[in-house]
């Protein structure tokens, strides 16, 4: 029996952009976030040097072409000579956002990182007395928009060794909008590899059993959907015979990290100094109870359910002050920037006796419940919407709004014209 | 919600005005003009819903007159409530309570008018002319919103002003072909990072193209570096050559110099003028040394004659100098034997005065012999304090004694007097507590009864009184006697025309003055009939009021009766008390008396039980005063026994240690301490006396010890010796100072001899030094066969060039002898290189073209800048493209320009998604409204229509609103329709009111709102018919309908045929008549 083990890491994404950061982030934030993916780099290097692997299994979107920068490949350069001082070989394949050929050319890798070509082929991995450890089978993305199932050509050889996959692949038999060379779980059960060091998804899963196929996930989250920790899978194998059992173990290498904080409110929650004080004290809670190696919390605050503060919470003076006010709270703990503050609370006034009301009000509401009966209100709301996100320069910039927020946006479209419609009368 | 009473405390010409029990349905209010309508119809406003928070016109005018307030009684779903509102600021306060006056919070108010504000109430419910035909000055839109904005609903804002708000904001957000807008500009900003980030792409995609540039040029650089190293050695080469023909023509020319140079001799040094310069000015500098050495020795020589001190005089100095440390001494013993002897006289007088003090036979030995010693004078000091604290003690216990005497003495008197104090008080009766408060408390009661008895009395007498009139009163027999009068006549006057009329068939009654009273049977009949009834009512009238009477008069005559027991009794209850407290005439005056008397006998009776208490205190305190006293007298006798004994024995102690020194045992204390004291003075002095004595012997001594030597000194001196010590010490500071003075001369003198000898020496060395000096000048100088130094310098330098000159030409041949040998080596390497080699090598350079070397080396030069030119550029370039790629590598540009795009995005989409919340809002609100008014407008309209139609009697019977904002049309049965502008006046109001009618029944039937209408003579411009099929309509809405309850209306009316025509619809209805302010409801 032998054991031995390896690092999988993928979508390092070194040098992204982060999204969804306002242009009032202070400098300090910018620089943090803007050094975030070299940081998990480091880590995982330092992570290499101390755990002295066999390999390092790289499995795509290791950079961003869209960045092109040559500051970040220049910086994998400098962590490939570390692990080649350590003695590491670094075995990589490239997906579909550093598909071969967009790197700069006159950056050398060093002689210990194999960089598998746009063609299937396997490697051998040997230990120092010349005795065979394992075989990498890999194949990279020959461009961005790669369609190939790269998977289906990998198969195991006769070797009594354990046989890793390495590949950037998407799944093939899921209906999503990204098809990045699509494989199946049966191609990878076909392939008759021991394992599958897969890349592309950012959250870390396990595609399947049997063979194990894993996803590592981003080492360093990028926008507010990417919460959590991020990083890597130090992966021990142990050999017996023709047999191969992987144990994993997941490394946080990410020094950012996204998060949600929701706040419920209710009823009672009447002052907005006491929301304020209620906010700050979640702010201090997440601050203290971030890991030690945590540079910076992004937070997105979510408000939350029927309250009276709900109108003060939606007028935008209202919402820039308190979270002006959140923004400068002192934190002894782990600095926290807050993203934004999403307001999703409702008043208090419940929507099905505003639906019996026989005036205009009411009338709308149930415009819009019949809409939505009748699978409308979604076609029928994006049109209203056709003039700034049908605009023929804004479209470029602009998405449009999911499902999601398309309902969210209804919700608060319904509380405005509440408000609009709404009047107090001179007794009160 | 109907009003049941209104009072207006205060509202214009309103003042204390009061409206109370209106009915459900209408009320009619009439009242010429300027009685107060219109302001009547404005106090209901205002108190239903507010005054104006910016009063203007009518409204400011009645404020004008004071603060305006009033109050109403409403029949509310909730109950009774009473609301009472006055002005002030912000709209006025408002009070409102429930049927018990509890207060209720005034948002039940609200909940009342169902959300109708101040405007639509003055809209729709509560209305006048000017707002009837104001109406028809409103533009299509307006007309829409006047109806249908609080046709959405009741409290809601507009719906078209919501959709411009909406708009508007929507606008300032994004415009498609806008370019200020938020949205606008976040648009620009992320296409212009999008057109940077382009160019940031197309400038890092130069990386690779730089770093093979970079490469080329450090090849090309490379080969030019060996270019430039090559044409460097040729120059070398080039200058080494020219270096060398150099060396050997200057070589040439320094022997053709050398060849002309005159001749010196070779003796001459090659520093000569240096030593000559030194020798020079050492020969100078020994001669001035020895000028001022020779100086020096004739000051000297010129001191010392000077000088011729007293030698003798000197030689005394020591003597006179030990002396002088005596003279102080003798000095201070002068003094102080003048001291000591006036102290030896002193001591001597007060030796003698204490001797005398001791008494005769005491002398100094005998004072020495009998002085006592510590120990026994010590002993004695304790026996003789002993005594006298003894004696003390003694006298102590004595006065002790006395005081105890006295204290008994005093003490056996004040015992005497409290028992006469106790005697005297026995002989004083006194009185009885007890009996003395039962007649005081016996005499108040009969106080009780003399206050009751008149008043028992007096009604007594109000009762009887009372009796008497009731008696007097009979039954009233007016009533009975004047009905059965009554009864009887009719009765008679009935039967007779009956028996005239049916009996005697008489026609009628004749009168006197002819005319015949025609007369019917039935009227007979009826007059008997009445008759009859008369009687019937007077009897048992009658009956029934004589029943009462003697009812009531039992009443008082029971009530009499026990009066007057009551005053029977207390009667007998007085003089009982007047017995018992011997009054013979129990009256007021005597009872205070009485009362008086016996308070008086109480009071003394209090003092006297106090004034034995006291005695009895005092007589218990004075007795334990006498024990004490006697005690006290008896301890005090003991210690005066105990005092006595003591002092006797201390007493005899003393005399014994008195016998025992040798003085009288009856000395006293004082005494003896006296005597010791004199003993003690008296020794003292004798000690005293003896020091004395030896200090005057030392001075003596002294004096002499200085005296003597001085004499001898001074005979010595051959001077006049000093008669006296006195003098001595005068006169020796002086002689001391003289032989001082003396004795330094004596040393400078010698001094000065010495000094003399060493400058001597001095001088004759300096001599020989410049002597010297001058020897070497004269061998210099000769060495050049000259004597002149100018001369010698002269060729001395000629000297010096020549040797320069031989020495430069030597080295020269020494290079090009190392020159040659290399030119040869290179030639033949490992020949040896001779003399005639070197020989041949110099004469070989005569050939040489110099010039051509030259150019060559210039040329050689001028290609070598140029390539360091050009490799100042490579490098230069090499350096920019090595910059260049540092900062692409560095470069986080993209990734910045990156991030700025992102955060433009996040914002672009801020900014779109709060259009699109917008957006959507307006294209909801738009939908709804359309719907809205599509589908609940006809219900209205319907309505409206109907009521027109009843109005104008089918004349107009359709309203018509379009869809797109349109304006109203009117259609008749048949033809087409026409806007309310083309229609008459009273067609319009007819129209207006109609649309009101309709939605305030709408309202009433959607939301529950049943509130007053109040309409304030609206019918004016209606003719007959129509203004009577208009009542119609008003007693529609006030009547009952679908379940529900009809609108309480208010009509405002100045004109009494339409009051008429209202009532005569509406029987029902309630009328007030208003004047001036005042209102009456008319029955």
């Amino acid at each position: 029996m032998s054991t031995f083990c390896f690092v999988h890491a993928a979508d390092l994404h070194l040098d992204a952009p982060f999204r969804g950061i306002s242009q009032e982030a202070p400098e300090g934030v910018v620089k943090t976030l803007r050094e975030a993916s070299f940081v998990a780099l480091d880590r995982l290097i330092t992570l290499c040097e101390k755990e002295k692997p066999a390999f390092l299994l790289l499995a795509g979107d290791i950079l961003n072409q869209e960045e092109h920068s040559a500051r970040a490949q220049l910086r994998l350069l400098e962590a490939f000579r570390r692990l080649q001082t350590a003695g590491i070989p670094v075995f990589m394949v490239h997906g579909n956002h550093d598909p071969l050929g967009s790197q700069f050319t006159s950056i050398r890798y060093p002689a210990n990182v194999k960089v598998f070509g746009p063609d299937y082929e396997h490697c051998e991995v040997k230990d120092a007395g010349g005795r065979l450890v394992a075989i990498i089978h890999g194949a990279s993305h020959a461009s961005a928009k790669e369609t190939r199932n790269l998977a289906a050509q990998f198969r195991r050889t006769q070797d009594d060794c354990p046989q890793i996959g390495l590949l950037h692949t998407s799944r093939g038999d899921v209906e999503s909008g990204d098809r990045y060379a699509p494989c199946t779980v049966q191609d990878l059960v076909a392939s008759g590899l021991d394992y599958w060091a897969l890349g592309h998804v950012h959250e870390a899963c396990t595609l399947c059993e049997a063979p194990l196929a894993v996803y590592p996930g981003t080492t360093q989250g990028c926008h507010i959907n990417e919460t959590g920790d991020k990083g890597c899978l130090l992966v021990h194998v142990e050999t017996s015979g023709s047999q191969a059992s992987f144990r994993l173990s997941g490394v946080t290498l990410g020094p950012v990290v996204w998060d949600c904080a929701r706040v419920e409110l209710g009823a009672d929650d009447t002052d907005a100094g006491a929301l304020e004080e209620t906010l700050q004290q979640r702010l201090t809670q997440i601050s203290e109870a971030a890991r030690p190696d945590c540079s910076l919390l992004v937070i997105r605050l979510i408000l939350e359910g029927r309250t009276p503060l709900d109108a003060a919470l939606r007028d935008p003076n209202t919402k820039e002050a308190l979270l002006a006010a959140l923004r400068a709270v002192p934190l002894a703990g782990t600095p926290v920037w807050i993203k934004d503050l999403d307001v999703r609370t409702r008043p208090t006034l419940d929507r099905n006796d505003l639906l019996r009301r026989e005036d205009l009000v009411g009338e709308l509401l149930r415009d819009n419940d019949r809409l939505r009966e009748s699978g409308l209100l979604e076609d029928t709301m994006r049109e209203a919407l056709r003039p700034l996100f049908g605009h023929s320069r804004a479209r470029r910039a602009l998405s449009a709004p999911t499902a999601g927020e398309l309902e969210e946006l209804i919700a608060s479209a319904e509380t405005l014209c509440l408000e609009l419609l709404e009047k107090r009368n001179a007794d009160s | 919600m109907r009003i049941r009473d209104a009072h207006i405390e205060q509202f214009g010409l309103l003042r204390d005005a009061r409206m109370s029990e209106l009915p459900d349905g209408l009320t009619v209010v009439l009242g010429r003009n300027e009685a107060g309508k219109s302001t009547l119809l404005d106090f209901f406003r205002a108190t239903l819903t507010g005054y104006p928070v910016r009063p203007q016109g009518r409204d400011a005018a009645y404020l004008q007159r004071g603060r305006a307030s009033g109050s109403l009684t409403l029949d509310t779903p909730q109950g009774l409530v009473r609301l009472t509102r006055r002005s002030g600021p912000g709209g006025g306060t408002l009070a409102l309570c429930d049927a018990d006056g509890q207060p209720l919070e005034a948002g039940v108010w609200q909940t009342l008018l169902g959300g109708v504000t101040r405007e639509i109430y003055s809209r729709i419910y509560g209305f006048g002319l000017g707002e009837l035909q104001n109406l028809a000055t409103l533009n299509d839109s307006q007309i829409r919103n006047a109806l249908y904005g609080a046709g959405f609903g009741v409290g809601l804002h507009s719906p078209g002003e919501a959709l411009k708000k909406l708009t508007d904001m929507m606008g300032a957000l994004f415009k498609p072909s806008g370019s200020r807008q938020p949205v606008a500009q976040a648009l620009r900003n992320w296409e212009e990072l999008g057109q940077q980030i382009r160019d940031a792409r197309v400038r890092l995609e130069a990386y690779d193209r730089m770093a093979v540039a970079q490469e080329e040029l450090r090849q090309a650089c490379k080969q030019r570096n060996a270019e430039l190293a090559a044409l460097e050695q040729e120059r070398r080469r080039i200058e080494r050559r020219l270096s060398v023909w150099q060396r050997w023509d200057e070589w040439r020319v320094l022997g053709v110099r050398l060849e002309r140079m005159p001749a010196v001799p070779e003796t001459v040094p090659s520093d000569a003028p240096a030593r000559l310069r030194e020798l020079c000015a050492r020969t100078e500098a020994a001669q001035r040394q020895a000028d001022r050495e020779r100086a020096r020795c004739e000051q000297l020589q010129a001191k010392l004659d000077a000088l011729h001190p007293e030698e003798r005089l000197a030689g005394e100095l020591d003597a006179l100098r030990s002396l002088g440390e005596l003279r102080g001494a003798c000095r201070n013993a002068l003094r102080e034997v003048a001291t000591l002897s006036g102290e030896l006289t002193r001591a001597g007088v007060a030796l003698e005065s204490e001797l005398s003090a001791l008494g005769p036979g005491w002398t100094a030995d005998t004072v020495r012999q009998r002085r006592p010693g510590v120990e026994a004078s010590e002993r004695l000091a304790r026996l003789a304090s002993s005594m006298l604290s003894a004696e003390k003690a003694r006298d102590v216990a004595h006065s002790e004694e006395k005081l105890a005497a006295r204290e008994l003495a005093l003490a056996t008197e004040a015992m005497r007097e409290v028992q006469a104090r106790a005697a005297s008080l026995a002989r004083e009766p006194l009185p009885h507590r007890d009996a003395l408060e039962t007649k005081l408390s016996a005499l108040r009661e009969l106080r009780g009864l003399l206050l009751l008895y008149p008043v028992e009395e007096s009604r007594f007498g109000e009762q009887r009184e009372r009796l008497e009139v009731h008696m007097a009163r009979r039954p009233d027999t007016a009533a009975g006697p004047v009905l059965l009068g009554s009864g009887a006549l009719l009765l008679l006057a009935g039967a007779g025309v009956a028996t005239v009329t049916a009996g005697l068939g008489w026609p009628g009654l004749t009168l006197p003055s002819g005319q015949i009273v025609p007369l019917e049977l039935w009227q007979g009949g009826a007059g008997l009939l009445g008759g009859a009834v008369l009687l019937a009512l007077g009897l048992s009238g009658h009956r029934q009021r004589t029943q009462r009477h003697d009812e009531t008069a039992a009443t008082l005559r029971t009530r009499a009766e026990e009066t007057l027991h009551k005053l029977e009794a207390l009667r007998g209850r007085t003089m009982e008390l007047a017995e018992t407290l011997g009054l013979e005439e129990p009256d007021t005056t005597r009872v205070d008396a009485l009362e008086t008397a016996l308070n008086r006998e109480k009071e003394r009776g209090i003092e006297m039980e106090r004034r034995w208490q006291a005695v009895k205190t005092l007589h218990e305190e004075r007795d334990r005063r006498l024990a004490r006293a006697r005690e006290a007298a008896q301890q005090a006798a003991a210690a005066c026994d105990r005092a006595d004994e003591e002092c006797q024995a201390r007493t005899g102690a003393w005399r014994q240690a008195l016998t025992a020194l040798g003085f009288a045992p009856s000395l006293s204390p004082s005494t003896v301490r006296e005597a010791l004291q004199h003993v003690g003075q008296a020794i003292r002095q004798t000690e005293n006396i003896a020091r004395i004595k030896e200090a005057l012997a030392a001075g003596q001594a002294t004096i002499a010890a200085f005296w003597e030597p001085l004499r001898a000194v001074e005979e010595r001196l051959g001077r006049a010796p000093c008669a006296s010590p006195e003098t001595a010490v005068a006169s020796f500071e002086p002689l001391l100072k003289e032989a001082t003075l003396a004795m330094a001369a004596c040393e400078e003198r010698d001094r000065l001899r010495e000094q003399l000898a060493r400058q001597t020496q001095e001088f004759y060395a300096a001599s020989a030094v410049s002597t010297e000096a001058q020897g070497e000048l004269s061998s210099l100088l000769r060495l050049a066969e000259t004597d002149d130094p100018e001369e010698f310098l002269r060729r001395a330098a000629i000297r010096a060039e020549t040797i320069e000159l031989a020495g430069r030409r030597e080295a020269l041949r020494a290079e090009l002898w190392i020159a040659g040998s290399d030119a040869a080596r290179l030639e033949r390497p490992g020949a040896p290189f001779a003399e005639e080699d070197f020989a041949a090598y110099l004469d070989g350079f005569l050939s040489v073209d110099r010039d051509s070397l030259e150019t060559r080396l210039q040329q050689t030069v001028e290609n070598l800048a140029l390539l360091g030119e050009a490799r100042q550029r490579d490098e230069e370039t090499l350096r920019e493209q090595e910059y260049a790629l540092r900062q692409l590598s560095a470069s986080d540009e993209l990734a910045v320009l990156h991030g700025h795009q992102e955060a433009a995005s996040d914002q672009l989409r801020r900014h779109a998604f709060d259009w699109a919340r917008l957006a959507l809002a307006r294209h909801m609100l738009e939908k709804a409204k359309e719907r809205f008014e599509r589908e609940r407008q006809p219900e209205v309209i319907r309505m409206a229509s109907r009521l027109l139609g009843i109005m104008t009697d089918g004349a107009w019977n359709t309203v018509s609103m379009a869809l797109d904002g349109g304006s109203l049309t009117v259609l008749p049965p048949v033809g087409e329709g026409v806007t309310p502008e083309l229609l008459s006046r009273g067609t319009q109001e007819q129209l207006y009111l109609a649309l009101r009618l309709a939605h305030v029944r709408q309202q009433a039937r959607l939301g529950g709102v049943f509130l007053p209408l109040i309409m304030d003579d609206i019918l004016v411009n209606f003719d007959p018919e129509r203004a009577k099929r208009t009542a119609g309509v008003l007693e529609e809405m006030v009547t009952p309908s679908d379940g529900g309850q009809g609108h309480q209306t208010l009509f405002f009316t100045c004109h009494p045929h339409i009051a008429s025509l209202l009532l005569e619809r509406m029987p029902r209805a309630a009328l007030f008549v208003m004047e001036h302010g005042a209102l009456r409801r008319d029955a």
